[in-house]
């Protein structure tokens, strides 16, 4: 069903930001969005980058909401 | 009872209820009867050299059983000379003052030509032009017509010639023929146009006699596209009425055409921007005295809102029409069944099944009794099943409240063009 395959994605989603992660890149392109996501950890100063594979549209719309909201945080 | 007169370019009339340039329009007999019908302006069918017609002329469509539903024509402009119309122009003008009377008009695209009818016709005393640069069939391929309508230069020339001489309001009349209308409305305006009016007849062919393989109508076995008009044409016109109001170069007071039947219609148009209405194939279906009931209904609905001048809902919901960029993509409504009122035709199954997301499903309850329920997690409230449904408050489409702000195409864009390093204006976030 697609709302399981939203909520499979919006999970990933949630786990990477509950992690620390933003937001830092988005690709679109015929196979959908790919979303990279990344960390930094200033003790060890590295970042740590993951990439999602966002399919379903909802889905698409969830992270991009979030990332009004990141952007809109960050701008504050 | 609220006050239902218009003042459209400076022309003004008792009520919004124009005849449209058309059949109804052919006379001074027809006008003047409209006009004891209560009918508050009208549009004379359009003058020019008098031409010579075909018979037959006119084709509808019926579907599922309603008459006219579409209408066509291949008749053109006036068959009768300048002068007899001139005459019965003055004539009723004489006997109804107050009604508005707009003469359209269509000659070559010549200065000379439009500067010689304008000043005839303006003698007679009429209260408007109208240029008819929007009928599609027969004269058009004389360059008249629809031919000077598809292209805005044509269009702003002859407008410039047309205000040269013109000492009443000049409204251009627009071609539904074209890609962006917007394109004419604008040329129009920087002619000097005081109005424009929307739309004329959408090119057509009505149908082939499956006997006979004629067209439909055909005219001693040939046929030839004609002029499509009646409620089908009413929302082409309706958004391009709208295009037109929203359009930030074309600030001119809008004439509204296009299959309107009722007041219902009229109140439509005039909220998306349109200051009056113009009226004919309903006409032309049963008569002039529709206007009885146009004027009551559109009396009481002002009365109930509490508005006193029809000219107070003028482009009332213009500012509602936007570009689909622009709409909140968090917004989400989902289809309700309501298992009281539902007669298990199952056309909103299959709907959803055949063209949908398939999220009705067929359940059966502790009796045993079958029912239909719409799984509302996969729902996109696309509408579909309201809309096949019968029965009428069976399927109620529901507001879902969103987790998320309001979230358009456009602000996502340029919140994807922040993240890849494009200049965005934070503001529009």
């Amino acid at each position: 069903m697609t709302y399981h395959q939203f909520l499979r994605e919006r999970e990933q989603i949630d786990y990477l930001i509950e992690q620390g992660y933003y937001m830092k890149s988005v690709k679109e392109n015929l196979s959908g969005s790919f979303v990279e996501f990344e960390k930094e950890d200033s003790l060890s100063e590295t970042r740590d980058i993951q990439t999602l594979h966002i399919t379903n549209a909802d889905a698409r719309k969830y992270f991009s909401s979030l990332l009004i909201r990141q952007l809109r945080k960050h701008h504050e | 009872m609220a006050d239902l007169s218009i003042n459209l370019a400076g022309i003004k009339s008792p009520n919004p209820f124009w005849l449209a340039s058309a059949p109804p329009t052919n006379s001074g007999y027809q006008v003047q009867r409209a006009f004891e019908a209560g009918w508050g302006g009208a549009v004379w069918k359009t003058l020019g050299e008098p031409i010579l017609n075909v018979s037959s002329r006119f084709a509808a469509i019926s579907f599922n059983g309603q008459r006219v539903m579409g209408f066509n024509n291949i008749e053109l402009i006036t068959d009768r000379p300048l002068e007899e119309n001139l005459k019965e122009i003055y004539e009723t003008k004489k006997r109804f003052p107050d009604r508005a009377i707009v003469a359209s008009l269509m000659v070559e695209p010549k200065r000379e030509k439009w500067h010689e009818i304008v000043k005839r016709v303006e003698d007679v005393g009429v209260d408007g032009l109208e240029l008819n640069f929007g009928c599609p069939h027969g004269m058009a391929e004389r360059g008249m017509g629809s031919a000077s309508g598809q292209v805005p230069e044509l269009v702003e020339r002859q407008t410039y010639w047309v205000k040269e001489v013109a000492r009443t309001p000049v409204i251009v009349k627009l071609t539904p023929n074209i890609t962006d209308i917007t394109a004419t409305a604008e040329a129009a305006a920087q002619g000097g146009a005081d109005a424009i009016s929307l739309i004329n007849t959408i090119n057509s062919l009505m149908g082939v006699d499956l006997d006979t393989w004629n067209t439909i109508p055909h005219v001693a076995g040939k046929g030839a596209h004609g002029g499509y008009c009646g409620p089908a044409v009413k929302p082409i016109a309706l958004n391009m009425v709208a295009e037109c109001a929203r359009h930030p170069r074309i600030r001119i007071p809008i004439s509204g055409i296009g299959g309107i039947s009722n007041w219902r219609d009229a109140v439509e148009f005039m909220l998306m921007g349109a200051t009056g209405v113009q009226v004919c194939t309903a006409v032309m279906h049963h008569g002039f005295r529709i206007i009885e009931d146009m004027i009551e209904g559109l009396n009481h609905y002002l009365d109930e809102k509490g508005i006193a001048s029809v000219m107070d809902i003028v482009g009332k919901s213009v500012s509602k029409y936007s570009d689909w960029g622009d709409l909140d993509l968090n917004y989400k409504v989902v289809a309700r069944i309501h298992r009281e009122r539902c007669i298990q035709c199952n056309k909103c199954y299959i709907s959803c099944e055949d063209a949908s997301h398939q999220c009705i499903e067929r359940l059966v309850d502790e009796n045993g009794k079958e029912y239909l329920k719409v799984r509302e997690e996969d729902c996109v409230g696309c509408n579909l099943c309201s809309i096949v449904c019968p029965v009428d408050g069976a399927i109620e489409m529901v507001e879902v409240p969103s987790e998320h702000p309001p979230m358009t195409w456009n602000e996502r864009q340029a919140a994807l063009g922040r993240l890849s390093g494009c200049s965005v204006d934070i503001k529009s976030l």
